[in-house]
């Protein structure tokens, strides 16, 4: 008897998660989105490996060349081979992106949980402070972590995990206010279990689907901050390529070379835009009825 | 309760979250590694510069002490002076003020004056061609770092069409650059949410009755749909506003515009850490008021929204 009901489980779980993806799969744009994620994220990976020029490597002759056979994206304001450093920038724009979101997606939601399952006190307090951080705008909050830290790789990721977390923290408390009032959890309680258990065991897997949607739209703000930070020069300091920052270093030869800009502008945009269509697949794949909660902003 | 007591309640409520904010940016300061004094001084400067910076500073003192009169100053509108200009923070903000309010105002009104049009047409004819243009608007427009799409048009209208100015402020012509980048950027999320709430309201019950009595359309349009969606699209276009006097940094760098956001850039860039403090908070502070006076103004306009939010009060 115990054998076929967790079975039951493991089957009905399966069958979600089939759906989910049969839903999914019927939306080509959103496929299509998926593949170009999956592309930038090998790239992410492996982008150094497979670079036709070192991305460091300047030749003042070649400076500001247009795309030629020789450099398929052209040269840079230092001769530097502009598709090269794009694909190890990468690892910079992209990665840090990534590591920022699943810090603080997973930290607010933590928080969140708390929150909203414990209540009283520790909930006040959450709730206090994060109403502090979400009176910033996000990208005032990161200019302003970033600065007050120093330039560098870790404060862009604490600032950009800063920045975000608190949406985490309230859309993750209205879920599980939702979930807590469920005959589920009052059959686990009655059960005996700890609260901690409960918490991660039978409330989070109830409000993951809009966490992870929201982190897919995320995926694509942060980059967007993290690039704007590069560009301000606040992000990564030069020569590492970091996209933004090689539009921010370019921009003075917009005029003579506007190659410069144009290229790491379109693999930003076309990376951003593809995370923002993979989210609305997602949300509507994962649960049409969470529309109303989840916003790309 | 009473609109005066929610308007004190919400005004209290702001001004803890205030405090709230002043205090973390107070702590990011001096908590996170780094040392401004040092960051001040520069990298080559001497121990003992650092250490006469950090006196001025007050930076020697203890932290609840530095805190204390950090607050004080603060409530009396103190925000300190600046590094590099040696005048008051509050004015040289006050100063830049007000090219930030017209570009962003500018550009909201441009946004406001495409999207809601364009969210109509698409709302009246779901399958058409204008509402799939929304559909692709409102992925692409918020995609695009604004960075770009602002170098892009200075290509464009200043490189190669030569007609208009590529960065500055001398004259109208000025504006327009600009403010179309962030225009840009809001129409899309704008005529979605046009779009959304002019379907549902065509769908409610009381618009059937009107189309059923044989009302012309332009009549439902003006008198019945237009007036329920505009609770949907005022929220989001004074979100997008409240965003844009704090978030127009990147733009106002672009173009060298001379708002309180590159303001901010500029005294990052020298180090100025007074000034760049003084125009955070102040960013900070008017972000919670127009969040509020939004608030507000839902709850003067809107009968449903006034009930809801006194009850939650």
């Amino acid at each position: 008897m115990e054998d076929s009901l967790a079975w039951r489980i493991k089957e009905a779980k399966k069958k979600r998660l089939l759906e989910v993806w049969e839903a999914f799969k019927s939306n080509r744009v959103a496929l299509v989105a998926l593949s170009i994620i999956v592309f930038v994220i090998i790239v992410t990976l492996i982008g150094p490996h497979i670079t036709p020029y070192d991305p460091y490597d300047f030749d003042l002759r070649k400076a500001r060349q247009p795309p030629s056979r020789e450099h398929i994206l052209g040269a840079d304001e230092l001769g530097r081979d502009i598709l090269s450093r794009l694909l190890v920038g990468a690892r910079y724009t992209v990665g840090i992106s990534v590591v920022s979101i699943a810090i603080g997606a997973s930290l607010g939601t933590l928080l969140g949980l708390i929150s909203g399952y414990k209540g009283g006190f520790s909930d006040s307090l959450i709730q206090r402070v994060n109403d502090v951080l979400l009176a910033f705008p996000t990208i005032l909050l990161a200019i302003a972590l970033v600065a007050f830290k120093g330039p560098g790789v870790s404060s862009l990721i604490l600032a950009i995990a800063v920045s975000f977390m608190p949406v985490y923290v309230r859309l993750v408390r209205a879920s599980v206010l939702q979930v807590v009032v469920e005959d589920y959890i009052a059959a686990v309680k009655l059960l005996g279990l700890g609260s901690w258990r409960i918490m991660l065991r039978h409330v989070l897997p109830n409000v993951m689907s809009p966490v992870i949607v929201q982190a897919t739209y995320h995926m694509g703000l942060a980059i967007l901050v993290a690039s704007a930070l590069g560009f301000l020069g606040l992000g990564v300091p030069p020569p590492t390529p970091e996209w933004g920052s090689m539009i921010g270093t370019g921009k003075v030869y917009l005029f003579s070379a506007p190659h410069i800009v144009v290229f790491p502008g379109l693999f930003i945009s076309i990376t951003i835009i593809a995370f923002n269509i993979l989210g609305d697949g997602l949300r509507d794949a994962l649960d049409p009825r969470a529309r109303a909660l989840l916003r790309r902003f | 309760m009473s609109l005066v007591n929610y308007v004190i309640y919400r005004l209290s409520q702001a001004f803890i979250t205030f405090l709230g904010a002043s205090l973390l940016i107070f702590l990011f300061v001096r908590l996170l590694p780094g040392d401004p004094a040092r960051l001040i001084a520069g990298p080559e400067a001497l121990e003992e510069d650092i250490q006469m910076i950090r006196a001025q500073l007050g930076l020697d003192r203890p932290l609840y002490e530095q805190f204390a009169t950090y607050m004080v100053s603060l409530l009396k509108g103190d925000l300190g002076t600046s590094i590099k200009y040696s005048t008051p923070v509050l004015d040289e903000i006050l100063a830049r003020l007000p090219y930030t309010l017209v570009l962003a105002f500018t550009a909201e009104a441009l946004a406001v004056a495409a999207a809601v049009p364009l969210g109509i047409l698409a709302a009246l004819k779901p399958r058409s061609l204008v509402s799939q243009l929304v559909s692709v608007l409102a992925v692409v427009g918020a995609s695009l770092p604004v960075f770009w799409t602002g170098l892009m048009l200075i290509f464009i209208f200043s490189v190669e069409l030569k007609l208009l100015p590529s960065s500055g402020s001398g004259s109208p012509k000025h504006l327009i650059l600009p403010s179309v980048t962030l225009a840009f950027f809001l129409i899309g999320n704008l005529a979605r949410i046009t779009r959304a709430a002019v379907m549902e309201s065509l769908a409610s019950n009381h618009v059937v009755t009107a189309r059923a009595k044989g009302l012309s359309l332009g009549k439902i349009l003006t008198r019945h749909v237009l007036r329920n969606s505009l609770i949907p699209i005022l929220t989001v276009a004074s979100v997008q506003l409240g965003a844009l006097l704090g978030g127009a940094v990147v733009t106002e760098t672009v173009f060298a515009w001379p708002g309180i956001g590159s303001l901010l850039i500029d005294s990052l860039f020298f180090r100025d850490y007074p000034l760049a403090q003084g125009v955070i908070m102040f960013t900070v502070g008017a972000f919670i008021l127009i969040n509020i006076v939004t608030d507000i103004l839902y709850a003067l306009v809107d009968p449903r929204v006034r009930e809801v939010l006194w009850k939650t009060v």
